[in-house]
């Protein structure tokens, strides 16, 4: 076996240029797959993070009545104890902000777009999300400023409205009625959410009690409790962390539902996987080339080396040495292009992870993955990518060092 | 393990015939020949006449179609391709025209590799048997140059150390010195008639060099696949 080796490796450093090109063809598939992997892993994580940040929170509190009717958004389902869920938030450690979400009508006097809206507790709120710092014109909400609101920057540029302008806004009250009231935009708020751009309607707790004819105070009405969770290292970290929590708040919180990260994201998470497999495909085709590129370069090494196996095989070498001998070959072939592959895949990596990309200008639809998007190091990507190179070196490998194996002593030794 | 006799190689009856598409031809036809311990025996005749089939049949490389051999008391009939490999591996061993060393290896390398495919010794006899022989070729201090740094005569010289290294039984040798000038034809067959003096070993060529004839003390002539002549000579030249 150390002969077989031997002579194997010194076979692969002799034909260095065969070595270098084939190893060149499967580093650059197993990197693409290390970066791609990395930067789908970034892109779930950034497209969670904002959903947790702007849209979402990390954790949703509501009651299961509320859940199951959501389309209708119905504000007679809402927390029956928002204090006590809040209440029950805080002794978790965590920070909560009560909301409201309706639908609401906004008008400019001229044209009118429907979007859901948010009433939220302005401090509270800003702890729960980071729709605060990404006001971009203005100032976000404020107590000491009532019948304020702020808008996404979209939607104001649609409705031609700035900072300082006044727009109605209409709803259906809990009583079924539509009432009406106008409002002045305080801010405009530019979040790496498209939805939250195009669609954000923002204003305060109490107004919104006020335009909805809803019960205010502290047990006024509340339809849900964002629940905000310190930053996970890893999105399956963040998810585990998300599920342990909700665990033990479903404890405190019987009646209620309570809605993990996970969960929120779910739709997100099984889009992003049906197209994710998509994106494996050219990484398949760039393995396929180098499996070929690994069968011609150990054929080229059996066709100029078949003297040397008559020799081998007249020293009393069995074909199935032959066979190893040649399987070695494409083995230390696929150690080279594997290694080259995860080290080069490394370093995209840390490029993706130090540098990252921004994403603002490929932001489209409604999938929240704009802004910079950086990798995540994912050593069993790497693992996978240096096996999945061994594996097909020796299996592409196989096919010459069986023809090898098969080869006449005395034929082998008559070729000239 | 067989022990040696004084008949070394027993052929009785040696008959290969290939299949080429409708015709049958008869490489070999009825060959009966004793090769006794310590022989330098030469097989001569014309090209075609059957000599590497004889030396390919002789060194388990090819079974014949009908008849037996014998190796130093062994019947080799069915042994199957293993059992060829595995005597080939243990009492046989080859010098060939074109040399043939393994050019990833260095000398000491290439003569060390029929005991490493042996797997008997350790490393170090291994080591110890190797520069034994390399020295006894005359190339003490190559040892660790490789193929393409050597003459074609030292290149030749490097076969013979290989062949001689793990003590075979016979050492078959096919046209031995077709590649070389007069001069270092004449030290290579010089070489293996020392060797062969020294130590015993038994050497059969395939040969059409009227050089390594001469040194002969057996004389083999194939012809059409049968014997035709064989002459023992009471001194070869050279001695």
């Amino acid at each position: 076996m150390g002969t077989l080796w031997k002579i194997a490796l010194r076979n692969t450093i002799r034909h260095g240029r065969r070595t270098i090109i084939t190893a060149v063809v499967m580093m650059v598939g197993i990197s693409i797959f290390i970066f791609f992997d990395s930067m789908l892993a970034g892109l779930d994580r950034m497209a969670v993070d904002n959903m947790a940040n702007y849209t979402t929170s990390s954790l949703k509190i509501r009651t299961p009545a509320y859940v199951q009717d959501i389309e209708a958004t119905p504000l007679d389902k809402g927390l029956p104890h928002p204090e006590g869920t809040l209440a029950a938030v805080a002794a978790q450690g965590l920070e909560g902000a009560p909301r409201i979400l309706f639908v609401a009508r906004v008008s400019n006097y001229t044209d009118e777009i429907p979007v859901l809206a948010d009433a939220v507790d302005p401090s509270a709120d800003a702890r729960v999300f980071k729709l605060a710092q990404a006001v971009t014109k203005g100032s976000w909400l404020s107590r000491a400023a009532p019948h304020s609101i702020v808008l996404g920057v979209e939607l104001a540029r649609e409705l031609k409205v700035g900072v300082g302008d006044t727009v109605l806004i209409s709803a259906q009250t809990v009583n079924d009625v539509t009432n009406a009231d106008e409002y002045t935009v305080a801010g405009l708020v530019s979040a790496p959410v498209p939805d939250v751009n195009r669609a954000g309607l923002f204003m305060p707790l109490d107004d919104a009690r006020v335009l909805l004819d809803a019960p205010a105070g502290s047990s006024g009405l509340v339809t849900e409790v964002d629940v905000a969770l310190p930053r996970a290292a890893s999105l399956p970290a963040a998810i585990a962390q998300g599920n342990a929590v909700a665990t033990r708040l479903r404890a405190a919180l019987p009646s209620e539902r309570v809605d993990p990260i996970g969960s929120l994201a779910e739709s997100y998470l099984a889009l992003r996987n049906a197209k994710a497999s998509y994106s494996l495909i050219p990484i398949i085709i760039v393995l396929i080339i180098s499996a070929v590129g690994i069968v011609n370069t150990i054929l080229m090494s059996v066709y100029s080396r078949i003297r040397e196996i008559g020799v081998l095989r007249a020293y009393g070498m069995t074909a199935g040495d032959i066979r190893l001998l040649f399987t070695l070959e494409g083995l230390a072939l696929g150690l080279a292009g594997s290694c080259l592959g995860v080290a080069f895949g490394a370093f995209l990596d840390f490029l993706l992870i130090a540098r990252g990309i921004d994403m603002s200008a490929f932001s489209s639809g409604s999938l929240p993955v704009s802004g910079i998007l950086r990798g995540e190091w994912n050593p069993t990507t790497m693992l996978i990518g240096f096996t999945f190179g061994m594996v097909v070196s020796v299996l592409a490998a196989r096919i010459p060092a069986r023809r090898a194996g098969r080869l006449e002593p005395t034929q082998a030794l008559r070729f000239q | 393990m067989t022990t040696r006799t004084a008949v070394a190689l027993h052929l009785e009856n040696v008959t290969k015939v290939y299949h080429k598409g409708e015709n049958d031809v008869r490489a070999l036809d009825g060959i009966t020949l004793d090769i006794e311990t310590g022989e330098f025996l030469a097989v001569v005749g014309p090209s075609g006449s059957g000599k590497t089939t004889f030396l390919n049949i002789l060194g388990c490389l090819d079974a014949p179609t009908k008849g037996s051999i014998v190796y130093d008391g062994t019947d080799l009939r069915g042994l199957g391709e293993k059992g060829m490999s595995a005597y080939r591996r243990d009492r046989i061993s080859f010098v060939f025209q074109s040399y043939n060393l393994i050019p990833v290896l260095t000398v000491r390398e290439n003569v060390e590799l029929p005991l490493l495919i042996e797997r008997k010794l350790d490393a170090k006899e291994i080591r110890r048997r190797a520069d034994e022989m390399i020295a006894a070729v005359g190339l003490a201090g190559k040892e660790n140059r490789y193929p393409r740094e050597l003459s074609g005569g030292q290149e030749q010289r490097v076969a013979i150390a290989r062949a001689l290294v793990k003590q075979p039984l016979v050492i078959l040798a096919d046209e031995p010195t077709a590649n070389l000038d007069s001069h270092t034809a004449e030290e290579i067959v010089e070489l293996m008639h020392r060797i062969n003096a020294e130590r015993g070993s038994t050497f059969v060529f395939s040969t059409h060099d009227r050089l390594v004839m001469d040194h002969a003390r057996r004389v083999v002539t194939i012809k059409d696949g049968r014997v035709t002549a064989d002459e023992r000579k009471p001194s070869a030249a050279g001695k």
